[in-house]
Order: C-alpha cells, then sequence, then structure tokens
C-alpha cells in the first residue's frame, strides 16, 4: 500500500519498562489504511493498550519509527498538535474532568485550538446531538450514568474533527445496551466521516463491526484476518 | 470557557480547600499591609510633626542613639543663628509626661517667641507668656478627649498648669501635643540651661540646593553635634528604624508561611488531578497551556486573597491607631500604591508558588498515569 | 521676737494680742518659723539621700545580673521592702473600683504578686538593657505631701533614662511611685492590669502578676522599665 494511503505507519516499535525486564513492545510494526476500522485483539498484558498510546504519542518508546498520515511527528510539540487536531482518543473509563459539566468536558479539546467562542458552543452542541446527549449541556459528570459519560468522552473525542480515532476498550466498563449505542455511533462516524479507527476491545461484538484484527501477543502482532 | 474558566470551575469545586488557602494569603497580607502601614505612618506622623511646627533642622546630641536622651546646651541656638539662611532658631524641650488621669501625653517647650509658636494654630484663647506663672496650650484632639477646656488645670510633670488656649495644626501628634514655655519645662525635668534640640527654620528662599548647603556648614560649625534636615532626622531615628524592621520580618515571615501554604495546597491539587492532567495532555493541551491552567488557580487563590487581605490590613490598621493607647500618636500610611504593592505580591506567591508542582503535574507520563502507574 | 511675728497693724484688738504673746509660745513660733525651711530642706534632702542609695543599689543589682551573679531577686526584694512603699505602689496600680470593691484576702495575694511582678520585670530590664549610671538632679515637693526627686541615669551607648521619684516625706522616707522617662509607673500599670482584670478578675491578675511581664503580652500600657 502507499504510504499516502496509510493513516498510520508504526515500524518496530519497542517499549520496555523496569530496567528491560518488562517488555510491552517488542519490535510491533503496523499498517493502518485509512478509513479502517482495526480491533486490536490480545490476550491481557500483550501490549494492546501501551501500543495505542503510543500511536497517539503519549509512550516514550525506546525505539521505533511512527508516521501520521505521510508524516513523522518530530517532537512533543508535533504530537501535541496532532491530538488536538488528528487523533481523538477514547478511554475505557471516560475520564471526564469532575470540575467541568458535559459541555464543558466536550469543549476542552477546543481551547486554543477555536478561537470562536459561538463556533465552539455550536460544534457543542452538535456533538452532544452526534451522541444523543442533547440537553445534557449542563449536567456534571457525576449525574451522568456510565454509559451517558461515556457518550460524552465520545463527543470530547470528536471535538476537534480527528481524523484518527484511537479507542481503549471503549465498551470495556458498559452494560450491552450502551455498548452497542458506542460501537454503532463509532460504525456510523467511520461510515460518513471515512474516520480511521484502531480499536483496543475483548469484546467479540466489537470486533465484529471492525474490518480487521491485528492481533497482539507479547509485545508483537500481526494482521490475523 | 477558556482556562481561566477551567482554573476558575476548578477552585469552585474544591471549595472548602480553596477558601482555606484564600484564608492564608488574605492573613499574610493583611499583616503587611498592617505593619507596613503602620511602621509608615509612625515616620511620617513624626516627620508631619515636625515640619508642621515649621522645623527645617533639628540639632541634637551626637551621642544619644535616642531622639529623647539628647541634651544641648540652649545656648547653641546663637551659634545656629549665625548660618545666614537660617530665619529662625529655637531651643526645643521635648518630653513624655503622664497626666492626672493616666494619659500618657508628649510635651514640647519653647522659649516665648519662638518661631514654632506661630505654625500653632489658635482654636481657642491664647498663647501661655511667662507672665503666666506656668501655662499651657493642648492640642484640639487631647482637649477633647479629655474634656479640657481653657482655664481647666493639667499636671504637667506632676505640677499644675493652666491651660490657656487650644490649638490644632493639622497633624495627628500635634493635635494630642502639650506645648509650653521652655524656662517652666526646664525647671521642672531640672534641665536649667538645656533643651533636646535646637530647631531652625531656613529662609523661603533656600531650596534644596540651598538645604543641603546650609545644613552643611552647620556640621562643620558644630561637629560634636548631630545636624539633620527633619526628614532624615525621622529616617535615621532608631525607634523608626526598629519599628520598620519589625514591620518587614513580621510581614517576611508572613508571606513565608503563606506561599508554604499555598505550595501545599497547589501540590495537593496535583496530585489529586493527575489523572485530569493526563486527559489534558491526551486531548492534545500543550505542557505550557495545563502549567499556565495550573498557575491561573494559583494566581485566582491569591488574588482573592490578596484583595481580602488588603481591606483587612487597612482595617486592622486604622482599628489599630485608634485604640486608647496609640491613639494621637500614628496614622497608618496605607496608600495605593502599599495596596497594589500587597496585591502584586499576593499574586506573585500564587504564581510563584504554584510553579513546581505544575511543571511537576504537566511533565508526568500521561499513558502511565492513564493506566494507573 | 516681736519682730519677727508679723501681725496685720489694722486691727487694735491684733496689736493688743501682739503685745500679749507669752514669751515661751513665742520662742516656739519663733524656732518654728526659723527651722520651717530647714525642715522642708531636710526633707527633700533626706528623700534625695534616700533616692541616691536605692539607684545606687538598684544599678548593683543590675551590674550582678548582668554579670550572671545569682540571688539578685532576693537582693531586690530586699530593696523593694527597705526603699520602696511597694503595698502602696500596688493599691495605686489597681483601679480604683477594684480596690474598694475587692476582699481583704485577694487584695493581699495581689499586693504579694505585685512585689513577685515587680521583681521579675527590673530583673529582666536589668538583662536586657544597657547599665544606666544614676545621680540626683534634684528634688520638689509636690501638692500631695510627697517629695518628687529627680534622677538622670546614663548609659555607654549615650542614652540617657530620666525618673521622677515620689517619696514620702518624714524621717522613714519611702519610694511610692516613680515616673520612667515621663511615664508614671502606676498609671502605666493601672491600664496594663486592666485587660487583665476584664478578663480574669482578681485571681486572673494575680496569676498574672506571678508570671511576671510575660504575663502581659498584648495588654496596653508602655514598657515603663525600658
Amino acid at each position: 500500500m502507499n504510504r499516502i494511503d496509510l493513516a498510520i505507519s508504526a515500524i518496530g516499535l519497542v517499549k520496555h519498562y523496569d530496567g528491560g525486564r518488562a517488555k510491552a513492545l517488542d519490535g510491533l510494526s503496523i499498517d493502518v489504511a485509512q478509513g479502517a476500522m482495526i480491533a486490536l485483539v490480545g490476550p491481557s498484558g500483550s501490549g494492546k493498550s501501551t501500543l495505542l498510546y503510543a500511536l497517539a504519542g503519549l509512550v516514550d518508546l525506546d525505539v521505533g519509527t511512527i508516521v501520521i498520515e505521510g508524516r513523522r511527528p518530530g517532537g512533543e510539540a508535533d504530537w501535541t498538535r496532532l491530538r488536538a487536531s488528528t487523533i481523538g482518543l477514547v478511554f475505557q473509563e471516560s475520564w471526564l474532568l469532575p470540575t467541568l459539566t458535559a459541555a464543558q468536558n466536550i469543549e476542552l479539546p477546543m481551547v486554543g485550538v477555536e478561537a470562536s467562542a459561538r463556533v465552539r458552543t455550536r460544534r457543542v452542541e452538535e456533538l452532544l446531538e452526534t451522541v444523543g446527549m442533547a440537553g445534557f449541556a449542563g449536567r456534571m459528570p457525576d449525574s451522568l450514568s456510565g454509559g451517558e459519560r461515556q457518550r460524552i468522552a465520545m463527543a470530547r473525542s470528536l471535538a476537534n474533527g480527528p481524523r484518527i480515532l484511537l479507542a481503549d476498550e471503549p465498551t470495556g466498563e458498559l452494560d450491552s445496551a450502551n455498548s452497542a449505542r458506542i460501537m454503532e455511533m463509532m460504525a456510523k462516524l467511520r461510515a460518513e466521516r471515512g474516520v480511521t479507527m484502531l480499536i483496543v476491545t475483548h469484546d467479540p461484538r466489537m470486533a465484529a463491526y471492525c474490518d480487521r484484527r491485528y492481533e497482539v501477543v507479547d509485545g508483537t502482532g500481526t494482521y490475523v484476518d | 470557557m477558556n482556562i481561566v474558566g477551567v482554573a476558575a470551575s476548578n477552585l469552585r469545586q474544591r471549595r472548602v480547600r480553596s477558601l482555606l488557602t484564600v484564608g492564608g494569603v488574605a492573613i499574610a497580607i493583611a499583616a503587611f499591609v498592617a505593619f507596613i502601614g503602620l511602621s509608615r505612618g509612625i515616620e511620617n506622623t513624626l516627620r508631619h510633626s515636625l515640619d508642621t511646627r515649621g522645623a527645617d533642622i533639628i540639632i541634637v546630641e551626637s551621642v544619644s542613639e535616642d531622639y529623647l536622651s539628647s541634651v544641648v546646651p540652649e545656648e547653641l541656638v546663637e551659634r545656629v543663628r549665625e548660618e545666614p539662611l537660617v530665619a529662625a532658631a529655637a531651643p526645643e524641650l521635648d518630653r513624655m509626661t503622664t497626666l492626672a488621669d493616666g494619659t500618657n501625653v508628649f510635651v514640647v517647650a519653647w522659649p516665648e517667641g519662638a518661631f514654632g509658636w506661630r505654625n500653632l494654630t489658635l482654636v481657642e484663647g491664647r498663647l501661655p507668656t511667662t507672665v503666666d506663672g506656668g501655662a499651657v496650650v493642648i492640642g484640639v484632639s487631647l482637649a477633647e478627649r479629655l474634656g479640657i477646656h481653657v482655664g481647666d488645670t493639667v499636671d504637667v510633670f506632676f505640677s499644675p498648669f493652666r491651660v490657656v488656649g487650644i490649638v490644632d495644626s493639622g497633624n495627628v501628634i500635634n493635635r494630642n501635643l502639650v506645648v509650653g514655655l521652655l524656662g517652666d519645662m526646664q525647671t521642672l525635668t531640672y534641665r536649667t540651661g538645656q533643651a533636646t534640640s535646637i530647631v531652625a527654620q531656613l529662609s523661603p528662599e533656600a531650596g534644596d540646593d540651598g538645604r543641603e548647603a546650609a545644613v552643611a556648614r552647620l556640621r562643620a560649625m558644630l561637629p560634636t553635634y548631630t545636624v539633620d534636615t527633619t526628614e532624615a532626622l525621622i529616617s535615621s531615628s532608631m525607634h523608626v528604624n526598629v519599628a520598620r524592621v519589625l514591620a518587614w520580618s513580621i510581614s517576611t515571615v508572613a508571606l513565608l508561611t503563606a506561599v508554604l501554604g499555598i505550595l501545599n495546597t497547589m501540590t495537593m491539587a496535583v496530585n489529586e488531578r493527575r489523572r485530569e492532567i493526563a486527559i489534558m495532555r491526551a486531548v492534545g493541551w500543550p505542557k505550557r497551556r495545563i502549567v499556565a491552567c495550573l498557575l491561573i488557580e494559583g494566581g485566582l487563590l491569591s488574588a482573592i486573597g490578596g484583595a481580602i487581605g488588603c481591606a483587612a490590613g487597612t482595617a486592622i490598621a486604622w482599628t489599630v491607631s485608634g485604640s486608647p493607647n496609640v491613639s494621637g500618636f500614628v496614622v497608618p500610611d496605607i496608600t495605593a500604591v502599599l495596596l497594589a504593592e500587597a496585591f502584586l505580591i499576593a499574586l506573585a506567591m500564587g504564581m510563584v508558588s504554584s510553579l513546581v508542582p505544575a511543571w511537576g503535574g504537566a511533565r508526568q507520563s500521561p499513558a502511565a498515569v492513564l493506566r494507573g502507574h | 521676737m516681736r519682730r519677727i511675728i508679723r501681725r496685720p497693724r489694722s486691727s487694735g484688738r491684733a496689736r493688743l494680742v501682739a503685745g500679749r504673746v507669752p514669751p515661751v509660745a513665742a520662742i516656739v513660733i519663733a524656732l518654728f518659723l526659723a527651722l520651717l525651711p530647714r525642715t522642708l530642706l531636710a526633707g527633700t534632702a533626706a528623700a534625695e539621700q534616700h533616692v541616691a542609695e536605692a539607684m545606687s543599689v538598684m544599678t548593683e543589682i543590675a551590674r550582678a545580673v548582668k554579670e550572671g551573679k545569682g540571688g539578685q531577686d532576693a537582693a531586690f526584694r530586699r530593696l523593694l521592702a527597705k526603699d520602696f512603699d511597694a503595698s502602696t505602689l500596688a493599691m495605686a496600680s489597681l483601679p480604683e473600683e477594684v480596690s474598694e470593691s475587692a476582699d481583704a484576702a485577694s487584695l493581699a495575694k495581689y499586693r504579694s504578686a505585685f512585689v513577685v511582678y515587680l521583681t521579675k520585670a527590673f530583673l529582666e530590664e536589668a538583662a536586657r538593657a544597657p547599665l544606666y549610671e544614676t545621680r540626683v538632679a534634684g528634688s520638689r515637693n509636690h501638692a500631695t505631701g510627697r517629695i518628687i526627686v529627680h534622677t538622670v541615669g546614663e548609659a555607654p551607648n549615650g542614652n540617657r533614662r530620666e525618673g521622677d521619684w515620689f517619696v514620702t516625706p518624714g524621717a522613714a522616707p519611702r519610694i511610692v511611685d516613680a515616673a520612667i522617662r515621663g511615664i508614671l509607673l502606676s498609671a502605666n500599670e493601672r491600664k496594663r492590669f486592666a485587660r487583665v482584670l476584664a478578663r480574669g478578675g482578681m485571681s486572673g491578675l494575680v496569676a498574672a502578676l506571678e508570671k511576671g511581664p510575660s504575663g502581659f503580652t498584648g495588654s496596653p500600657g508602655e514598657d515603663v522599665w525600658r
């Protein structure tokens, strides 16, 4: 595949912890096509989450190269810019800031990126609609259910219109109804906006939504279908 | 929403801790404003008191550290009058005494006709003369406070004196003075032929250069005495210096304590919010914006505390100055500049104390935090 | 004799009386009048002598304190007992309404505690302040009948400390009050004690006095001893 068509290309990623005793990534390579929806599967502790965070620039790799949309981030500043524009993150726990309202949490990534308050407000309203949470703008996170919080987190991850979404077990803490809702939302996102998605999941239903599965075992990985 | 909004919402949600930190800053700033204001007030009041008595230059004994201990021979005034720019000079005796009701007052004594008398504004009655055989004038505030009228008798140096006049001179010390004739006070204090100082008034044309030149000539003429402008004497006065040192040292301790308080608060805040900070990094906030947000939190706490402290410090200083034991001797000097200084110190304290925890918090690994390490 | 005794000449009856004063009475009166100034002078001289001796002892005690010699507490109490009327000073330092209403037992405890307070105050000040060499500068009579003896103390750093000592007249003079640098001790202590009395009554005051000057931290009043 032409590197230009790849959303993500990672070669030879190595990350060791505890002075080399624990190998989270051990020479892993992965290419992800633009618009693809890939499930990252594998046993617990295999390195799936480390891979995800590394692809978001949140892990200091020992060795390896990552190219995002044909460009190699130069350092901390480049990765920060990417996370503010191109890459969105969703975690197993929603990690909403408890001191901000639902709307403010969604707005958080836009601070310092989108200068117009009016544009930001409109966008927040749109995103609340998208995740089916219109009317919840002023609610505090501790007044929301787990599923509602995760939907707000999803909206937050989409705030700056990312082209790549990295999700770490987004349905891990949810019941089946909310899980289904999240999965449908992500599928719709991919279909309507062509967002490239890498999703760490143990949920076979989530994996079923995806185009392909990439299995990570002992810090290395390969596509299994 | 902006980073100020994020910072403010963090403070609102942790109300008790925020209030306690604000309280700590407020107390420190109040102490700063009150102590510095009072010590400057003491300095200004002394200076103004000497200014409004018309003295430009004061000559005292070199040996004594304490102004009231000074002894100069009365006839020194003749030599001072030889200086061409001196328009008038007089010996002055200054003492504290206790009136019969237990009130401590400051007594000033000049010879009849001395220039100092002309700077007192008579509100009622007249000035004392040697013919009176024991008369004084008293300041208007003292008269009001003690219910003394013209014609009443007061004990000065434990001897009865008739009050022949009540005076005002636009200065808090002078409104609380007892002013008498030099001869009377010399007798009662066993200082015949002696004074505390020689005070001199320069010609109006003297100007700053003229004043300096006159002081230089007088110093050359009177090498064993200390010749100073009233300004310099006040600044070098032991009591004023003690007041200044005390004020600054107590304030510094208070401010350092507040700095530690903010540092503690912000360190705790950062530790508790490691995940929140990691999320901010994850959603694309650069480290410097996270640091800025935390600095703003610290700055907001200290700004609010500073504002409250400025108000409280002003109130405390005025309450102290109005208390019976100091009433009449000090008016706090709390200017807009002092309050601005205090507020800026508070702001700086907040931001400096927040910087280390903020920077440490922003540098932690988001992945490690989010994965629970 | 008749020259010394002057009677107004306007009264014929007075002239008659003057001519009829018995010699013995005249002698007594004359002697009294002759000796009166000397008596008065003797009174002030005795008072001056008394204060001079007391100052000398106080200076020696202060010097001993600075040299770290023990036993000065007892020395000062002996000075108080011999040269001062601490009881009168104590009562003058109490607000009038309190001294009138307190019972004898409380007042006795108060007077005793006052001596402790004075002793501690003097010894603390002696340790802290420069050593003043004090001389008597003069004396005069006060309207109350007491004699005010004026002293001037000079310290090595050039500071002067002037005192006015209120002494009872007579053969056994006693110091009953003092104004140091113009501040009257009894009036000053009255202010200082008033706050403690308001908080804790006589028992509170006695407890504070037994601590010495530290029992009055934050109370109004000048630090007279300085």
